[in-house]
């Protein structure tokens, strides 16, 4: 039994205008244009990360025939849960009706988590005979901002995505290849009750440095070469990274797209809303997946659609 | 290794690919001042550092050492002369 992609639900909340940011960090609508790409945040206002997670099913509902009885896997990656504990994992599947046989558990990752995250809940479900899961990405910045912080306040965007994991699916999933650089865990931060610190220049060197490299090394491990990858679904950090990453991937720009303008740096939901853009593709395709930041922590694998 | 001069530094923000047209830049004004803003100038400091392996620190960031192309240069011939 091989599981793998079947479908990918998502939920952007309501869009607030970054131009209305503007005055008070001293940049002009060019920083946003050619820098972070960002023209809008998404914002949760006062939803929960569960509610997230629901509206998100609710979305995937709406495009695949699958039953709340039948969901026998759940996972859950936020690092910015409804509470300490429980864990969401568990209020999504009280909200959602999911049966006590459900298998539920939040994992704790940011930018990387999405590609974490299918490799966890492949192995979970293959070695314990489940059938149909359900893998929520849902990490809403808004309430650890701070609004003073250019570095952060025009980028962060809140949304949740969930991808319908099945032994019937769309898409196999490939080898994967991990990365992390805990000394310099502390480039992108968030204490108890604090807000959230970046280090755009380390994060920069990491990202410039090692995803070319993750790129490589997960390709040589699939068997495949650049030309073979019909799109690079890279984290959507910004507009610049994206685009200095693909010049140091040594690929067409075309192929490696920047979907988030509208809604901002959504961490774990960037690369599954990309991927749900970009869903619909010929039986053979493969595209690549990469996530890097908090931890310092990547993560790339390839996926090929079957059907 | 031979010195590094401005033409060198020219070179370097060619490589950098920074979406601007290099050859207007004024060597002795600030880059801050001209097209380039503090992300142009992280993919300069990367790429000094790819080209000739100097990490550029914060605090000399911070100084004023590397603010211009002719300090780049300047900074640069420094730190390559203490390594020997």
């Amino acid at each position: 039994m091989t599981i793998g992609i079947a479908g990918i639900g998502i939920h952007i909340p309501q869009i607030q205008d970054c131009r209305e940011k503007l005055s008070r960090h001293n940049v002009d609508e060019s920083f946003l244009e050619n820098k972070t790409g960002f023209v809008g945040n998404a914002q949760k206002n006062g939803l929960a990360t569960s509610d997230l997670c629901v509206l998100a099913a609710e979305d995937l509902a709406r495009k695949r025939d699958f039953s709340a009885e039948e969901v026998d896997f759940l996972c859950v990656c936020t690092q910015n849960g409804d509470f300490h504990l429980p864990q969401t994992s568990a209020l999504v599947h009280r909200k959602l009706g999911l049966p006590r046989s459900c298998a539920a558990f939040d994992i704790s990752l940011g930018c990387s988590g999405y590609v974490y995250s299918l490799n966890v809940a492949r192995a979970f479900m293959e070695a314990n005979g489940l059938k149909r899961g359900l893998v929520f990405t849902a990490d809403p910045y808004s309430d650890i901002i701070d609004i003073n912080d250019k570095n952060t306040d025009l980028l962060f965007g809140d949304a949740a995505t969930v991808t319908l994991m099945t032994d019937d699916p769309d898409y196999e999933i490939g080898k994967s290849v991990f990365e992390t650089d805990g000394a310099s865990a502390e480039a992108l931060q968030c204490e108890h009750g604090g807000r959230l610190f970046m280090d755009g220049r380390r994060i920069f060197e990491f990202v410039l440095r090692h995803v070319p490299q993750s790129v490589d090394a997960c390709l040589q491990r699939n068997d495949l070469a650049k030309d073979d990858i019909t799109l690079f679904l890279l984290h959507q950090a910004s507009l610049y990274l994206v685009k200095n990453a693909a010049k140091r991937l040594k690929v067409s720009v075309d192929k490696v797209p920047f979907v988030a303008a509208e809604y901002g740096n959504t961490v774990s939901s960037s690369v599954p809303l990309a991927l749900e853009e970009h869903y619909d593709q010929k039986p053979g395709a493969s595209l690549l997946l990469s996530g890097f930041g908090v931890g310092l922590s990547l993560a790339t694998t390839i996926i090929t659609r079957i059907k | 290794m031979s010195k590094v001069t401005v033409q060198d530094v020219f070179k370097l923000f060619e490589a950098a690919d920074l979406d601007i047209d290099v050859t207007e830049l004024d060597p002795a004004a600030p880059l801050l001042e001209q097209e380039l803003d503090s992300l142009d100038m992280m993919n300069v400091y990367f790429q000094i550092e790819e080209t000739y392996g100097i990490s550029v620190g914060e605090d000399s960031i911070a100084s004023g050492d590397w603010d211009t192309m002719q300090k780049i240069a300047d900074s640069l011939n420094a730190s390559l002369s203490s390594q020997g």
